[in-house]
Order: C-alpha cells, then sequence, then structure tokens
C-alpha cells in the first residue's frame, strides 16, 4: 500500500513539474510553433526637414517613387518645393508658375500628379468664391481647366472641394463637401458623381476608386470606367480620422491610430503592415496624412500638430529585429486615456525595442462595469501580479497607497525636476506620504466660477458667496434647477472638508455646508421650474452617470447663456483644458466683463487631480516604469492638447496660456430660449480667447492649493438624503442624522 | 484546501505585505461597525429562512404528495422560479417595489400613502420573500423525493389501527424524511447566500443596512483590496458554517464523521 502511495505521489509531482514547465512563457516574445521567434516588421525613422519653418506641406509621390514637398511659409517665398532624393536628401526646385497664383492671392489646396508627372493644381480663389483647375504646362505656365461644375442644391459647393488625385486615364477625382467624389474629363466635363453626399475620403489606384463609408464602417469600391460599384469591404472599427492612399498595382493602403492596412487588388481582407501602437500614430496629439509607398518596403507618413507643426517619418521594413517587441510595458487604465497614449507614443519612439501594452478595464463593447474591472485588476494584484503601471483614476487611490500596492515614484520625480522641468508642487504632492511619492496626477482640473471682476471679493468662502446670493436674490447667483446640482457644484469646492482623521463626517462641517447651501436655493428656487428632485434616471446608480453630471457641473454649457445674457450673476465650470475657457471667454464678450475664479466653499483653491498614474510595487521593470511616468511629466507629452486636464508641467501650463494656434480662428453656439412672445435664439460666437484671458486662468491654475477627488458615491447619499430638508420639512441637524446613518455603511468599512 | 489555507494564511497578515499581523485583523473586523451589521443581518436571515423554508416546503410537499393526479405538474411548475436568471428577477422586483413602481401605484389608488419599500426596514423582509418564492419548490421536490421513499405500507397500516392524518405525519413521516434533513438543510443555507445576487442587482454596492449582508461587505472590501479584513472575515464565516453544519447534522441525528 505504501508503494503503491510513494508511486502515485511520484506521479502526481512529475505531472505537476511537467505543467509547470510547459507553463514557463517566452517573456512575451511571439515564437512559432517550433518555438522559433517571428522576426522583421516596420521601423519607424525621423526624417530631416527641408526647413525648420514649415508651416503646412503638401507631399506628391513621384513615379520614380521619390517624393515632392511643397511647403507653405510664414513669409517670403511663402511657398517652395523640395523633391527628396535618395530616401534622406532634399533638392530644391524652381516653381516659376507660383509668381501668378499669389499674385492672385489664391490658395493653393491640393496638388497631384498623373503616371507621367504631369501637375494640377487645386486653388481657392477667395475673392472669386470659387476653386479652380490649373495644368502646369510643359513651359511652367498655368493652364486653367474649364470646369463644368455640377451644383447640388446647396449653393457655390464649388468653394468646397478639398482633395484631388488623378486617375489612370487622366480623368480629375475630386471631393466635393456635401456633393460626393466627383469624375471630371482631363478636359473638365463632369462625368460622374460617387458615394453618398458626406463621402469625401477617397483614394485612386489603378482604374479603382476606393471611398471610405464611414457610417457603414467599410470601404466602397468603384471602376472609374464604368462608374459602377464593385465590390465593399468591411473594416471593423472605422473612424473619422481613416486616411486612404493608392499603392502599387491597384492595391489601396488605410492608415489611422491603430497602424496602416493593406488591400490587394481584388481582395477583401485587410493585412496589418505597420503596428499603429509601436509607431507616432498612436499619439492623440499627432494629426497624420494617409501613408504613401515610396517603393516597395517603405512607406512616408507626414504628422502636424495643432499648431501646424510638420513631422515627417519614414518606415522601412526591417528583417533583424522581433515582429513585436521582446520587452512589455503593461500600463492598466479603467478608461481610454488620450494622456496614456501620448506617453506611450512618446516612450515607444524613444525605446522602440518595448512594446506598451495599454488595457483598458472598462470595455463598452463588453459591458463590463467600473466594479468588475476592478476586481479583475485586484484579482491579478493579489496574485502578485497585475499590470507594471497603474492610471488610478476613479479608483480608490488610497486604498492601493495603505495596502502596499504602489511603489515610491519620488527618484522619477525628481529626475524630472533635475531634467530642468518645473512642476505645481501642491498638485505634485497629493499623494506624499512620509517622504514618498506613491503616485502623481499628470494633470489637474480646476472648479472655477465666472463672474464679474467687481464681485470677486464675494467669492472668497462659501459664506461670503451664501451672503451674496441672498442681497442678489433679484437673479440666481448660479445658475441650477434642482438642489441636487447645488450639492453637485459645492460639493466640489466643500467635499474635502466633510470628513475627519478617522474618516467619519464631521458634523460641523456638513450642517454648515448644508445650511448655507439651503440659503443660496432658497434665493435662486423661484427661478426653477419647481422640480425640486434630482431627476430619479440620473441616479439610478450608474456610477459613471453620475461622475458625468458632477464633472459638467450643472447642466454644462447650456448653462452658459443664462450668464452671458444677464440672468444669472455667476456661471460654474470645471476648468479641464485651456479650451474650457472657449465658451467662457464668448460669454464675457458679451456680457462684457467677467473673470474665472476658485469655486467658493469649505475648502480653499480647490483642485481635482487626474491622469493619477502609479508603479505597481510587484513590477520586475521598476526603472521602465519609472522612465514612462518621467515622460508622462515631461513637456514633451504636457504640451500636447489632450483636453483632459491642466498640466503640471509649469513650462506646458505656461506655453498654453500662449494660445498657439488660436489665431485666426472663431467658433460660435446657439441657445433656443422659450418666452411669452415664442422661442428666442441666443448666440455666442466670436475669436478664440484672448493671450490676456488664458493668462488669467493660468494664474487660476498656479494658484491651487487643496485637492480634492470626488467622493461620487457620498455625494449621492447625501442627495438622496437631504430632499426633505431642502424641502424645508427638516432641520440641517435632522438631516445630518439620516445622511450618517446613511454613510455609516460607506465610511465605516 | 490550498485557496483555504491561503485565506487563512492571509488573515493574519497586514494588507498586501508579509507583516505578520497575529489576530490583528480579526479584532479590527470585530470591532468594525458594518462587519458586526453584516454578520447580525446574515444570520438573522439565515435564522429566519431556512427554518420557515424547511418547514413551508416540507408542508407542501405533503399536499402535493396527497393529490396524485397533479403531482408531477406541481413538481414541474415549482422550480421554474429557481429556472429564471437573476437579472430578470432583479428587473421585476425593481419594477414592482421602487418608489414610483408598481406597489405603490396600487396603494396610490387605493387611497393609501406610498412606501418607500427598498429604503426602509421592510427591504429585509423583501428578500426574505425573494428567497422563499425561489427556493420553496425547489426544496418541495426535494421533500417529494425523501417522501415517495417512505412504504405505503407503513400509512395503511396506521389507518387500520385508526392513526389520523396529523398522528400519521409526526410517527411515520417525520421519522421517515429525517434522514434527508441534513442534506436539504445544507442545500437551504448554500442557497440562502445566493440571495445576494437579487440583493446586488436591485440595490447595489450599499443598500438599505437592514439588507447589507455579509456578501456586500465582502464584495466591497475585495474591491477596495481590504484582503486582510475579507480573509479574517472569510475564515470567520467558514467558521460559523461548519458550526451550523454540525448543528444541522447533530439536529437530523447524524454521527458526525
Amino acid at each position: 500500500m505504501k508503494k503503491i502511495t510513494k508511486a502515485l505521489l511520484l506521479f502526481i509531482c512529475c505531472c505537476t513539474a511537467i505543467l509547470m514547465v510547459s507553463c514557463v512563457g517566452n517573456n512575451g516574445s511571439p515564437a512559432d510553433e517550433n518555438g522559433k521567434q517571428s522576426m522583421g516588421r516596420y521601423v519607424e525613422k525621423d526624417l530631416k526637414k527641408p526647413r525648420e519653418d514649415m508651416n503646412g506641406v503638401i507631399y506628391v509621390k513621384k513615379s520614380d517613387g521619390s517624393l515632392d514637398l511643397y511647403i507653405y511659409l510664414d513669409e517670403s517665398p511663402w511657398f517652395e518645393l523640395y523633391n527628396t532624393k535618395n530616401g534622406m536628401e532634399y533638392e530644391k526646385v524652381e516653381i516659376p508658375w507660383y509668381k501668378e497664383l499669389f499674385e492672385k492671392e489664391y490658395h493653393i489646396q491640393s496638388i497631384a500628379y498623373d503616371g507621367k508627372d504631369n501637375k494640377y493644381l487645386l486653388v481657392r480663389a477667395w475673392t472669386e468664391g470659387t476653386n479652380k483647375i490649373y495644368k502646369i504646362t510643359e513651359e511652367n505656365t498655368l493652364e486653367e481647366i474649364e470646369m463644368e461644375w455640377k451644383e447640388s442644391s446647396i449653393e457655390d459647393l464649388r468653394l468646397y472641394i478639398n482633395k484631388m488625385e488623378i486617375a489612370s486615364n487622366g480623368d480629375l477625382i475630386l471631393s466635393q463637401l456635401g456633393n460626393g467624389i466627383v469624375q471630371h474629363s482631363p478636359e473638365g466635363t463632369f462625368k460622374t458623381r460617387y458615394g453618398g453626399e458626406r463621402d469625401e475620403r477617397f483614394a485612386v489606384s489603378g482604374d479603382n476608386l476606393f471611398v471610405i463609408d464611414e457610417a457603414a464602417s467599410q470601404v466602397v469600391i468603384y471602376d472609374l470606367n464604368t462608374y459602377e460599384q464593385k465590390n465593399t469591404v468591411i473594416y471593423d472599427n472605422m473612424t473619422g480620422d481613416a486616411e486612404l492612399t493608392g499603392g502599387s498595382e491597384g492595391s489601396m493602403y488605410l492608415t489611422d491610430r491603430s497602424g496602416v492596412y493593406r488591400l490587394v487588388e481584388g481582395g477583401s481582407l485587410w493585412e496589418k503592415i505597420i503596428e499603429g501602437e509601436l509607431t507616432s500614430l498612436a499619439i492623440p496629439s499627432m494629426y497624420f496624412s494617409g501613408a504613401i509607398e515610396t517603393k516597395p518596403g517603405e512607406f512616408f507618413i507626414s504628422f502636424a500638430d495643432f499648431e501646424s507643426k510638420n513631422s515627417m517619418f519614414k518606415y522601412e521594413y526591417d528583417e533583424s529585429i522581433s515582429t513585436i517587441p521582446g520587452t512589455e510595458l503593461i500600463v492598466y487604465t479603467l478608461n481610454e486615456n488620450s494622456t496614456l497614449r501620448q506617453t506611450a507614443g512618446e516612450f515607444q519612439r524613444k525605446n522602440p525595442d518595448t512594446r506598451i501594452n495599454i488595457i483598458v478595464g472598462i470595455d463598452s463593447d463588453l459591458s463590463v462595469t467600473k466594479e468588475d474591472a476592478i476586481k479583475a485588476l485586484n484579482t491579478e494584484i493579489a496574485a502578485g501580479k497585475g499590470p507594471d503601471l497603474i492610471l488610478l483614476d476613479n479608483m480608490d487611490v488610497e486604498s492601493y497607497i495603505s495596502k502596499g500596492v504602489l511603489a515610491d515614484l519620488s527618484g522619477a520625480v525628481k529626475r524630472v525636476y533635475d531634467s530642468g522641468e518645473k512642476l505645481i508642487d501642491s498638485v505634485v504632492n497629493v499623494y506624499e506620504r512620509d517622504s514618498k511619492i506613491f503616485a502623481v496626477p499628470a494633470k489637474f482640473t480646476v472648479p472655477s466660477i465666472w463672474m464679474d471682476e467687481d464681485y470677486a471679493d464675494s467669492v472668497k468662502t462659501l459664506k461670503s458667496f451664501t451672503e451674496f446670493a441672498k442681497a442678489h436674490n433679484e437673479l440666481q447667483a448660479v445658475p441650477f434647477s434642482s438642489y441636487g446640482e447645488l450639492i453637485k457644484i459645492f460639493g466640489l469646492s466643500s467635499g474635502g472638508a466633510w470628513l475627519d482623521k478617522e474618516g467619519s463626517l464631521d458634523e460641523k462641517a456638513v450642517t454648515e455646508f448644508l445650511t448655507y447651501l439651503k440659503e443660496i436655493y432658497d434665493s435662486g428656487k423661484k427661478f426653477t421650474d419647481g422640480d425640486e428632485k434630482p431627476d430619479e434616471r440620473e441616479w439610478s446608480g450608474n456610477d459613471s452617470k453620475s461622475r458625468d453630471l458632477v464633472e459638467s457641473m450643472s447642466g454644462g454649457e447650456s448653462y452658459i447663456f443664462d450668464w452671458a445674457f444677464g440672468r444669472t450673476y455667476a456661471y460654474c465650470s470645471n476648468l479641464k483644458s485651456y479650451n474650457s475657457v472657449n465658451t467662457p471667454s464668448l460669454a464675457i464678450a458679451q456680457r462684457k466683463g467677467g473673470v474665472a475664479l476658485h469655486l467658493p466653499g469649505q475648502a480653499e483653491n480647490v483642485f481635482i487631480p487626474v491622469n493619477i498614474i502609479g508603479i505597481n510595487s510587484k513590477t520586475e521593470k521598476f526603472n521602465m516604469a519609472e522612465e514612462f511616468v518621467g515622460i508622462m511629466l515631461s513637456s514633451e507629452v504636457q504640451n500636447a492638447r489632450t483636453y483632459d486636464g491642466f498640466p503640471i508641467n509649469i513650462k506646458s501650463l505656461e506655453r498654453g496660456a500662449e494660445g498657439r494656434g488660436n489665431e485666426n480662428m472663431y467658433f460660435g453656439m446657439t441657445n433656443g430660449v422659450e418666452t411669452e412672445e415664442g422661442t428666442i435664439v441666443e448666440e455666442l460666437a466670436g475669436p478664440m480667447p484672448s493671450a490676456e484671458e488664458l493668462q488669467k486662468v493660468m494664474e487660476l491654475c498656479l494658484g491651487v492649493k487643496t485637492p480634492y477627488v470626488p467622493d461620487y458615491t457620498l455625494l449621492e447619499m447625501i442627495i438622496d438624503e437631504t430632499e426633505e430638508y431642502f424641502a424645508g420639512n427638516e432641520s440641517a441637524e435632522q438631516a445630518f442624522s439620516k445622511i450618517k446613518e446613511r454613510t455609516k455603511l460607506y465610511l465605516s468599512e | 484546501m490550498v485557496p483555504f489555507a491561503d485565506v487563512l494564511k492571509r488573515s493574519f497578515y497586514r494588507g498586501m505585505s508579509d507583516e505578520f499581523f497575529g489576530i490583528g485583523n480579526y479584532i479590527s473586523i470585530l470591532s468594525n461597525e458594518a462587519f458586526r451589521l453584516a454578520a447580525a443581518n446574515t444570520l438573522r436571515f439565515i435564522a429566519v429562512c431556512i427554518p420557515v423554508l424547511m418547514a413551508f416546503s416540507m408542508f407542501i410537499a405533503v399536499i402535493i404528495g396527497e393529490c396524485r393526479y397533479a403531482e408531477n405538474f406541481f413538481k414541474t411548475t415549482s422550480l421554474i422560479p429557481m429556472a429564471l436568471p437573476a437579472a430578470s428577477l432583479a428587473f421585476l422586483w425593481k419594477a414592482a417595489f421602487h418608489k414610483n413602481g408598481l406597489v405603490n401605484g396600487l396603494i396610490i389608488y387605493m387611497g393609501g400613502t406610498p412606501k418607500d419599500f427598498m429604503g426602509s426596514s421592510f427591504a429585509f423582509y423583501m428578500l426574505i420573500i425573494c428567497y422563499l418564492w425561489r427556493n420553496t419548490g425547489y426544496n418541495t421536490v426535494l421533500w417529494s423525493a425523501s417522501l415517495s421513499n417512505i412504504s405505503t405500507n407503513l400509512y395503511e397500516a396506521a389507518s387500520v389501527d385508526g392513526a389520523g392524518p396529523v398522528r400519521q405525519f409526526f410517527l411515520i413521516t417525520l421519522p421517515g424524511i429525517k434522514q434527508d434533513f441534513f442534506i436539504i438543510g445544507i442545500l437551504s443555507l448554500i442557497n440562502s447566500f445566493k440571495v445576494f445576487r437579487e440583493a446586488y442587482l436591485v440595490a447595489g454596492s450599499y443598500p438599505h443596512t437592514s439588507m447589507y449582508l455579509l456578501q456586500h461587505l465582502f464584495n466591497n472590501w475585495f474591491a477596495s483590496l481590504d484582503m486582510d479584513k475579507l480573509c479574517a472575515g472569510a475564515v470567520m464565516t467558514a467558521g460559523i458554517i461548519f458550526f451550523l453544519i454540525l448543528l444541522l447534522k447533530k439536529i437530523s441525528g447524524g454521527e458526525l464523521q
């Protein structure tokens, strides 16, 4: 019997050992069935620019595979042409025909070559209100093509032609906004129209026209000779930034953030040839052109940022490196995050042999809730694994710190300071414990109130603002339609004062908050529609919904009209970036005055940390993770306009306040107001905020003192339990008792 | 046993670290108001539900046993509540007992004052009703199977001797099904923990205090990575369940193995 038992034990041990050996991974390196690592991938190379002061470029491929670069300049000679010789060198080419266009103040929109490198120009003639198409003759003169424009019901569509290509038979293919894709003969005769009115992204290859149909997530293929639709090819995850370019032998390339895909002539399957995650394509602040195949195995993609700063990259196939980088840095985030993508892109550029794997926990396609995602993450962490870095937004950061999940990253922060960068100390140190920094917010938002500068002294504290609201009750002090909205607004600037050191509710602070809010509510209640209850549908336990409501701050931008047109004294907003200043700036122009101030509350100069990054204390790639954090805080990432918070990097904050790229930009919005006479349409329109306005917002950002991470569960409970109080049926003390009872479990857990 | 051993080990360590904390976690959770309330609610729920369910389902089984012509029909239909998905049940529950739900609509129609069923102590009784409704049919089938093992000869002999239905129940039926009491009791206990699904789907992580169960607490502790407290609580709960099993075994008259 003992022998049998021993044999059995030995057998189990052997099985376990075999199982464990077979389970040992190869560190994520891809390998084929023979155990060999897959080799070869396209590698991104930064291309030298012909000039540093480029202000826009038009790229055209010549028949010999070289590229012609037409460059716009901010000063004379305004427009130049360079040709890429040998791939990396540039040769300047004279363009005598440009002088005539310059004198006529025509703007070149698009340039296309036919198979024999004959040049065609699409120009915008602003003064004449139309587009013109020229062919460059062999004598280098302009020869206008008399176009037979076929207008639709929309007047003067000829002004809105934005792209031109030349088909193999010499026909002109144009995308005309609101009129689809049109085909004209080389002499300008109208031939046909393709696609719907909204279709405008296309490419020509061989005898085929490829048109993106974004709504149907497909590319539609037409025959340019018969004008018939030949085929459709489904492309899942079609986005608004996907671009098409023609390739050799009738193939076509589709470029989007996920990479470059090839569709061969007659094919129906997409072949991914460049992995977007490993290139600059994945960087959200970079706008890209379609990939141009300059020669077999070589591609060219140009990029531009919001400030029209251009960069160019060449992609060459390298057989000597692995298909997927051998090292992987895993970054976890609950929700998709632009700053994280931006950082991953910059990190990837500096470390081409490391792959950043961003895991997004809440995938809307899979119906995963926030709680499910956090549980899955916690399971991994509890097992001693988990990601290398965690973006801690909407997670319990304090809990992770106290459980030892997060590593000290003060070293990474110090290196950022040592490199000459300056960070906002009050934001950097939010999660500093015992001289160790366990997490760093890469961005922050600022709850603010917009009102006349004359009243600035009235918004220092919640008490003084309450006095102001009572004394000026002929209007609402801030726009609101229910008491719940008021709690959501001022909860942001007061919530940090509600809990004592033991984590229990501070009776004095909460009662005081409720008392002030009731007075503000009573002074402005008569302007509401009488619906005192928060909308039940909005509070159905859906956390993301509640969060959106809090973040959008009471009705969002619809209330800006109330302030702009004098129906309220102030407007509240959670400033997330300089972009958030756009609409208040228009309101200031409308009402001729106003300034952003810190939202009054029980805490001083409150800010909300966002994009909070932490390193898993169990990571084996700590140095790489530190480098990632360093890049995230550096100006190269913080300069990018991702609109998800103000940068904590002071240089980037200052740069944003310069308002580069805002020049000559206008925008507007309208609002319908119901009156006794009918509906009045109010309009706010004008230029982007001035540098002076942005400077004031920057000063507001530099003055932040108190961090507060909104506790949506607590806010929901308080709103639920104060309905009777705001209806006047209970005292503040009674309301507090109910809140205390309701929150007892939540806070004592 | 390996996962349980890991949980047992973690219950003596602080947080996620390797720092030995002795019985600190146990002291911590025993002084934790949320744990005490959750444990009390869970025990109260078990103490009320299981005896009621066992007795009620046994009663139904005996009645069905008497209605021989429709026995199979009742046995089949009684399992329907068990087959309903928890999400559907939660939806029905919400539709019926929400502040603006069907029941309050009926109350208002009849001139009464609406009641906040889910936001008051009534929520606990809602939970009990839900549990009984869902599990009675299943237990009835189990009892029916047990009853079918009793020879009909015994009842015929008792009738000949002049014993009435009540006397037959206590002297023949009860002793006859006593050996199955233990296993049905265990299954009822296990099913009582499943009521959390409905409670969670209806009222979320923080329901009214009367229906706040240990599962809510453990769920929330897991979400906030309070593994030390979670493990200590799990070990204590496992101990209590083991005690309850022993108690059931004792009641059913079985020998402890």
